[in-house]
């Protein structure tokens, strides 16, 4: 009798780790809610679509080189054969060579390693590289050193420099200023000489990439599907295109669904619209963030000239950069993309059909 | 009867295990707040502070002044969020300061002034004092403090 009373005494003492470890699991299970990803979202939207555009183009990939496993890339600029990647979390410059898909650590060159505090943008100008990392503006030359830290004290994301050493800069809006400037203009010194266009929205317009020609600057939102073109010497905002693709509808409505329970999880739900922008020569090329390549091709006026897909290749979760250039009769595009979580690849893709490369 | 004794020691051995989670949460808890708190007695310990403190004390005794104090190393939006309270305080009517690294050059405190669009006054800190304070933002993990002379009493914001 004794035992039985102390075995249902020890029975109920036990009950809360007994409910503990069995029940609360299936409990916190049942709660959670699984929303889809973004990219769930547009590949699931990407499959009701069956008509291509009459204007297409398929492009076959040249070369895949997977690099920096389990790292952040963020952005990268090509100069000559080699692309200078630029990687967030560790403060890395990773050197790919796109000819013989060689990988070197390039920040391993810098004076000091402490060099570089998580990098946003890079660039190439007048034999020197262009950093934008958490310290500020960071130039060094080819051998690595550092010649000159300049604080702008300004988030910079995405950034182009003109031939007079200009900086046209997209950054993060400081909440202490009034200003929603959607370009800064910054001089060598890092000081903001003046502001190109509007954030007219605190969500969708906050960042934006970046590209010049000797005339226009023209800037695309990453999470709205607009291009503005400004003219650089009035700095007027001279042309706003909306790009447009089939899934890209439905997306706005998937963020009207999802926005609220997305929310609810602490989350944000701002989709990808592009995920890079170049001018080059006579032309302006967009790269869509989409899981599958596609490129829209347009003239300076704004006109849609083709569309480049490549289906066949791997699905992309997210891009860390974008440029185009000529080699002979091909024309290539250079991708960064992550294939995967946490997989980066710098991808080559091209075509070579001559009466279709356009531009001059 | 000996199933009975096994499930009791499973359930008993499973409450252990609930317990050591629990406490573990909660020490790690404590430690997180313990390292969040800021006391104006962490600060004073180093003298140079301590000086420092005491000596804009007594230049304003008679009005309320809030400063901020920065880390070499402190992230934009750290810096921007620093300014952003100072601008509101400024606002109020307050005297404002802010003490920015030794190691910033002429053009980055002009950059400061001018990108920030601050109009407050920008004091570069000696090289003793700036070691003095940054060296507490280690130990604290932190990129900086706001702080408060009212009354002269000193607060950390």
């Amino acid at each position: 009798m004794k035992s039985k009373i102390i075995f249902t005494l020890l029975v109920f003492a036990s009950l809360p780790a007994f409910m503990f470890l069995s029940g609360c699991e299936t409990v916190r299970q049942g709660e959670q809610i699984t929303l889809p990803t973004e990219t769930q979202i547009k590949i699931s939207l990407l499959q009701k679509i069956t008509k291509v555009s009459n204007n297409s183009v398929q492009l076959s990939e040249v070369s895949a080189i997977p690099f920096a496993i389990g790292e952040y890339p963020i952005d990268f600029v090509l100069h000559e054969n080699d692309v200078f990647v630029a990687e967030n979390n560790k403060g890395k410059i990773y050197q790919i060579n796109i000819e013989n898909k060689e990988v070197n650590d390039f920040s391993a060159n810098l004076e000091s390693r402490k060099n570089l505090s998580f990098p946003t943008s890079i660039r190439y100008f007048n034999d020197k590289f262009w950093v934008f990392d958490n310290e500020g503006l960071k130039t060094f030359d080819k051998e690595g050193r550092k010649l000159n830290l300049v604080k702008v004290f300004s988030s910079v994301t995405h950034f182009e420099i003109s031939q007079n050493e200009t900086i046209y800069a997209n950054s993060l809006t400081n909440k202490s200023q009034s200003s929603r400037a959607l370009i800064y203009k910054i001089n060598k010194h890092g000081e903001i000489t003046g502001s190109i266009g509007k954030k007219e929205s605190k969500e969708t317009d906050e960042e934006a990439y970046i590209s010049l020609t000797e005339n226009l600057i023209v800037s695309a939102f990453r999470n709205r599907p607009v291009i503005h073109i400004y003219d650089k010497g009035s700095e007027i905002l001279v042309k706003e295109l909306n790009i447009s693709h089939p899934i890209f509808a439905e997306l706005e409505k998937s963020v009207a669904n999802l926005k609220e329970a997305y929310k609810k999880e602490g989350k944000i739900f701002l989709p990808r619209y592009f995920a890079g922008i170049k001018t080059f020569r006579d032309r302006l090329f967009i790269l869509l963030s989409l899981p599958h390549l596609e490129i829209v091709e347009l003239d300076l006026q704004g006109n849609e000239l083709q569309r480049y897909y490549a289906k066949n290749a791997e699905m992309n979760l997210d891009y860390f950069g974008f440029d185009v250039r000529s080699v002979g009769e091909q024309r290539q595009f250079i991708v960064g993309t992550m294939t995967g979580i946490n997989t980066p690849n710098l991808k080559l893709f091209s075509y070579s059909d001559k009466n279709k490369l356009g531009g001059t | 009867m000996a199933h009975k004794m096994l499930f009791v020691i499973v359930l008993l051995l499973a409450n252990l295990a609930l317990l050591s989670v629990v406490s573990f949460n909660y020490q790690k808890q404590q430690n997180l707040n313990k390292q969040q708190d800021l006391f104006v007695g962490d600060f004073t310990s180093k003298a140079p502070i301590a000086d420092f403190l005491n000596g804009i004390k007594g230049e304003n005794a008679n009005r309320a002044l809030t400063f901020g104090v920065i880390s070499p190393s402190s992230k934009n939006c750290f810096i921007d969020s620093v300014v952003g309270h100072l601008k509101e305080r400024e606002k109020l009517g307050e005297k404002i300061l802010m003490f920015l690294p030794s190691s910033y050059t002429e053009q980055d405190l002009s950059n400061f002034k001018k990108n920030l669009n601050v109009d407050f006054e920008l004091q570069p800190m000696n090289e003793a004092l700036s070691s003095a304070w940054f060296e507490i933002f280690n130990e604290k993990k932190i990129s900086g403090v706001v702080v408060s002379i009212k009354n002269g009493k000193v607060k950390i914001d």
